[in-house]
């Protein structure tokens, strides 16, 4: 398994802990990091977390696109996302039901819902962290997933049958255990910095990680950790605001393959990609804004990797100023990927205790 | 390493292996022969404190205590010098430790690794049963035995090692170790919940293995009035669970004499065991050997009869004087037996379904005691006193389906045996302020435990079908026909006993303010039938030692040290188990278990009072924890040996290494907490263990959403994934029915789990009336428990432990006055 480090971020303008400083902490963070990452149990070939497009990391993003803006120093605040997908993974494999397995296209995962909890915690004016746990529940078509167990009676002139396994069980080590529906995904760890924010630009950079405890035989997890930097840029005008970023999530690749193909096929590839983001809300009033919102990645590795594309609409609303609700709904518009949910709403709540002048939104 | 510790004498083994192993080989040869005829025979931190509101609230509980602070935390302002800004001190009282370490502390500064959940946390969370607080502690993780019979928590992934008090009285089952960690345990009667991590052998004796769960419940000033609640919840998890409880607490004070103290508290609970679904065991087989096949027919759904718990407990305090008692009342039937086999209950062999008839599957765990308790202190304060004389009976009653109806025996089987223990015994603790900083505590104990020889039968079973060897009534030579006593009564253990006595001596010296050295030692005597075995001084004696160190090195930090110690005599199912009746054998030889541990713990409250946030409070602490001479199965009945080897003479161990860590942030009204624990277990005889997880994370939360009025509270346990040692099915008969032989093996790769509470809660005339509503494991996450005992070659656990599914539950209480 791959080891990732961070990169060192230098040493900040002035110190929040009594002049002991960050880079203590930084170190500390990295040794961490050295050690949750390090070589681990092997892993099933289901190792994608399908929520593509994770939640802003704090009450000042919008929905899925985060800006440059941090909390202020000594900010708490949290939030949570209530999210559903539609189709979120269809592959093409081979039908087993089918006469000679002809390919088939499943909606692999049917549906999903996922709950996002994260907290976030201005260390200066300029520089935050946060972390959330996230967890997630798939349906699935069971035509394609198969069974672990499958009971095949007896046929002459044998007296006994066999238990097999099938679908995406099939070739795996027999298991009583059957792919789980529900449990955590990847929790996130990331450290946002401002480098400038003036009245109609503002400019920063977010690190993000994320740790290889989420379900991954369940297609709930990434099979390694994750970094995911992201230069973020906005352009602020009186009532709108333009959130543009631009970054990479580097991750050890994985392949799932067709379960009944002999030689091996690869179906489905996940590498190194590229992410991008933009947001452009408008607030037509103190408690109320709308705002339309794209993400995506572009793959950099895989002869079968493919790129998504997701695109929402958004109602933000700011009933006081602590408090943010988001509504928005929206779906991939790359038909052709495997990734592209069909369909996808969110509902979310972002709550700051001492919120920057103007409010959340 | 097997790890196989006393709970599986829980007569699991070895009833399962007895009496199902005969019962296969008969069974089979009847389905091979054609012998049966028709119907035949046939598993806060920890620091925890929800902010206090402005005004005292009517149900926060005082904190009267008869012990003084052990030194004064504030020295005396000097001249020209700024007092202190004001402590936030609802955060300062939730980390007072009362008794845990045997004197008024706080966890940051006791010479152990202890957490406190206190009860306005217990209320908020709606937490309604011990194993849920202690999943919130890092380094505990609920799990099961014995299907789900047997709930006991892991603390640092060992099973049956954690110590379990009631207002510091060890109620530690002699017999099986299946201490009550279950839902008889009231919680609304709660005051504090101390949880020690790691041994405390010296200040606790015998049992306080791996961890110490002191129970400390409301005095009357705690209470001062009626307190009530009703509620009702239904779910997989915890199906048609009706509890309505009552509380009374007052202080009656005359104008002479002492105060009079009384605390009532009464409650019933009538539920269903939570509903599973799987395969239905037709034959099985079990330890000791042969492990033959495991037959399983279609699927079934369980189906065990209803149950009830009453508690009735209190005490009555008059000046020093305090009489404490409990008599619990219960029936508490379970959905799983022994294998984790499915309850379904007897079978209509005519429609070949289900009868629909509710199965008695229950092994019953209450504690019945009676403490009379004598607390005060002389010479100015300067010298405490504490005497408890009790009397104690478990009751560990077992009717349990081993066997579920099926088209092969009808009926199914169940087997019984009525299990009780006793233990009588005084202890007294004391504290004293010495010179020069020093500050001793000391006590002993003397207690007497024992069991009576108690049987096991197998009701409504013609004994002549039962492959055991049952008792003759009478036998016709002529005839040549037998004649055996009905039910088959076997001895199930053989009536034993122990008597106990133990001295201990602990001082505590601070050199300077900043510095707390600690030293203590413990002898303790076991004598009688079944006195301890190859210890130390005389043969029977165990001497045990500790030493730690606790250092402020800057403002609100502190770093400790510790080394602890404890141990463990086998309990009397380990000594005297019946190997020829259902049972595996006893062993008269065994010598204690040791444990020891090599701990060190940085603590830290950061940013108080800055902007909204009131207190950020950090934890982290490394131990290396080992295990000797664990008791294990091998051949057939119990050792101390390794497992794997038959001549070998090493001793079974285990090599723990763990990091546990918490945050706890205190943001307005608001907490929100947050463990992680990291585990690495190997043993000398199997390697890593690999059935524990790894690292485990717990977050929480109480979000005020009207202040005083309306708040929100949540968990969520995320797990990280294991492995568990089970058997598959590999063959398919012609009637659908499915085998597992014993050499069908895999190691099941159990997920990362998620399992989410949510709850709400609201307060209504300040505080006098309330509701709430709580989800458990809202995701509806069909977990498994990890697998303690780690048998690479499974015979009594053959599958992975099933947890319960998504449950709610609505209360709505109140103190009318």
């Amino acid at each position: 398994m791959r080891v990732l480090r961070l990169r060192p971020l230098g040493r900040p303008h002035r110190s929040w802990l009594g002049g002991v400083g960050l880079r203590p902490l930084l170190g500390l963070a990295a040794a961490a990091w050295f050690f949750l990452t390090g070589p681990g149990a092997a892993r099933a070939d289901r190792s994608f977390d399908l929520m593509l497009s994770a939640p802003a990391v704090d009450a000042y993003g919008l929905t899925v696109v985060d800006r440059a803006q941090t909390p202020q120093r000594f900010e708490f605040g949290f939030s949570a996302q209530l999210g559903w997908s539609y189709s979120p993974l269809r592959l093409t494999l081979a039908d087993p039901k089918m006469t000679a397995t002809p390919d088939a296209l499943f909606r692999i995962v049917e549906q999903q819902y996922n709950i996002d909890l994260g907290v976030f915690l201005g260390l200066t004016d300029w520089l935050s962290i946060a972390a959330a746990l996230p967890i997630g529940v798939n349906f699935y078509d069971n035509n394609a997933l198969g069974s672990a167990n499958q009971e095949v009676l007896p046929t002459k002139p044998t007296a006994m049958g066999t238990v097999i396994a099938t679908g995406l069980y099939a070739g795996q080590p027999r298991q009583n255990i059957e792919i789980s529906q529900a449990g955590p995904r990847d929790p996130r760890l990331s450290l946002k910095a401002r480098f400038y924010g003036g009245h109609w630009f503002e400019i920063g950079l977010l690190v993000e990680g994320t740790l290889p405890i989420g379900n991954s035989t369940s297609f709930l997890g990434e099979k390694s950790a994750t970094l995911r930097p992201r230069l973020l840029a906005g352009i602020l005008l009186k009532r709108v605001v333009l959130a543009l970023s631009v970054g990479a999530i580097v991750r050890e690749t994985n392949e799932l393959y067709d379960p009944y193909r002999v030689p091996d096929l690869v179906r489905f590839q996940v590498g190194h990609e590229l992410t991008w983001g933009g947001g452009l809300s408008v607030k037509a009033h103190q408690v109320i804004g709308f705002g339309i919102e794209a993400a995506g990645t572009v793959p950099l590795s895989g002869e079968v990797a493919s790129g998504t594309a997701l695109v929402l609409g958004a109602i933000y609303l700011q009933p006081t100023p602590k408090l943010k609700l988001i509504l928005s709904g929206g779906g991939g518009v790359l038909q052709d990927s495997p990734r592209n949910a069909d369909g996808r709403a969110i509902l979310g709540f972002a709550y700051s205790l001492s919120p920057r002048a103007g409010g959340l939104l | 390493m097997r790890g196989r510790t006393r709970g599986r004498g829980v007569g699991g083994s070895g009833l399962v292996g007895g009496l199902v192993g005969g019962l296969l080989l008969w069974q089979l040869s009847g389905l091979v022969g054609g012998l049966l005829g028709g119907p035949r025979l046939a598993q806060a931190e920890t620091i925890t404190a929800t902010p206090a509101p402005a005004s005292r609230s009517v149900l926060e509980p005082s904190y009267d205590v008869l012990l003084p602070d052990p030194e004064p935390q504030v020295e005396a302002q000097k001249p020209g010098t700024t007092a202190e800004p004001e402590r936030s001190t609802d955060i300062d009282i939730a980390d007072r430790v009362l008794s845990a370490a045997k004197q008024v502390t706080t966890v940051q500064e006791a010479p152990s690794i202890i957490s406190v959940i206190r009860s306005d946390e217990i209320a908020s969370r709606g937490y309604r049963n011990i194993n849920q607080v202690l999943d919130t502690i890092p380094g505990w993780l609920t799990a099961t035995g014995q299907g789900n019979h047997l709930p006991f928590p892991l603390v640092r992934g060992t099973g049956q090692a954690a110590l379990l008090l009631r207002d510091g009285v060890s109620m530690f089952e002699p017999v099986l170790n299946a201490s009550s960690f279950n839902r008889s345990l009231p919680l609304e009667t709660i005051k504090s919940i101390e949880v020690v991590t790691g041994p405390g052998g010296v200040l606790w004796g015998a049992n306080s293995f791996l961890g110490i769960v002191n129970l400390i419940t409301k005095d009357a000033d705690d209470i001062n009035g009626l307190e009530a609640g009703v509620g009702y919840g239904d779910g997989d998890g915890s199906p048609q669970d009706f509890r309505a409880w009552v509380l009374f607490g007052k202080s009656f004070k005359f104008k002479r004499g002492p105060k009079l103290s009384i605390v009532q508290h009464v409650s019933y609970e009538n539920y269903l065991a939570p509903r599973y679904s799987g395969l239905r065991t037709i034959l099985r087989s079990a330890a000791p050997s042969p492990p033959g096949p495991h037959v399983y027919g279609d699927l079934a759904d369980t189906n065990p009869q209803r149950s009830f718990i009453v508690n009735i407990d209190g005490k009555i305090t008059y000046g020093p004087v305090t009489l404490s008692y409990s008599i619990p009342i219960a029936e508490m039937n379970n959905s799983l037996s022994f294998v984790n086999s499915i309850t379904s209950g007897p079978f209509d062999v005519a429609n070949n379904v289900p009868a629909g008839i509710p199965v008695s599957n229950h092994i019953n765990i209450i504690d019945r005691y009676l403490t009379l308790q004598y607390k005060s202190r002389f010479l100015k304060d300067r010298v405490g006193l504490d005497a408890k004389l009790y009397g104690i009976q478990f009751v560990r009653d077992l009717d349990v389906a081993i066997l579920p109806g099926s088209a092969l025996l009808a009926s199914g089987l169940n087997i019984q045996a009525p299990l009780e223990s006793y233990r009588v015994g005084f202890s007294i603790d004391g504290d004293a302020s010495l010179p020069l900083r020093n500050r001793l505590l000391w006590g002993g104990d003397v207690f007497h435990e024992l069991v009576p020889t108690t049987s096991v039968n197998f009701p409504e079973l013609d004994p002549a079908r039962l492959p055991i060897a049952c008792p003759l009534e009478s036998y016709n030579a002529a005839a040549r026909t037998a004649t055996f006593v009905q039910g088959c009564p076997l001895p199930f253990v053989f009536g034993t006993s122990r008597t106990v006595a133990a001295l201990y001596i602990s001082d505590q010296f601070r050199p300077v303010s900043r510095l707390i050295l600690d030293a203590g030692v413990r002898y303790q005597l076991g004598v009688g039938q079944r006195g301890y075995q190859g210890a130390l001084i005389g043969g029977n004696g165990q001497l045990l030692g500790s030493a730690s160190l606790v250092w402020n090195f800057y403002q609100d930090m502190h770093f400790k040290a510790n080394f602890a110690n404890g141990f463990r005599p086998p309990v009397f199912n380990n000594t005297d188990s019946n190997g020829s009746g259902v049972q595996f054998g006893g062993n008269r030889s065994l010598s204690n278990e040791q444990s020891q541990a090599f701990q060190g713990e940085w603590n830290a409250r950061l940013l108080k009072n800055i902007g909204p946030i009131r207190a950020l409070q950090l934890r982290a602490d490394y131990a290396y924890t080992e295990l000797t001479s664990l008791i294990v199965l091998s051949t057939g009945s119990y050792s101390n040996r390794r497992s794997d080897s038959r001549t070998q003479s090493d001793p079974s161990k285990r090599y723990i290494h763990s990091v546990e860590a918490s945050a706890r942030m205190f943001a307005g009204e608001h907490v929100l907490s947050l463990g992680y624990t990291f585990l690495h277990i190997t043993t000398n005889d199997r390697g890593l263990l690999r059935t524990m997880p790894q690292h485990w994370f717990t977050l929480g939360w109480v979000l005020s959403l009207i202040p005083g009025w309306l708040e929100t509270s949540g968990t969520l346990l995320a797990i990280g994934g294991y492995d568990d040692p089970n058997r598959v099915r590999g063959l398919t008969l012609a009637d659908g029915s499915s085998i597992a032989t014993f050499s069908d093996l895999t190691f099941d790769r159990l997920p990362p789990q998620a399992i989410l509470n949510l709850g709400v809660r609201a307060k209504f005339l300040k505080n006098r009336l309330w509701t709430s509503l709580n989800f458990y494991n809202v995701l509806n996450q069909r977990y498994y428990y990890p697998d303690p005992f780690y048998d690479l070659a499974p015979t009594e656990e053959i599958t992975a432990t099933p947890a319960p599914g998504w449950s709610f539950f609505f209360q709505l209480g109140g103190k009318p006055f």
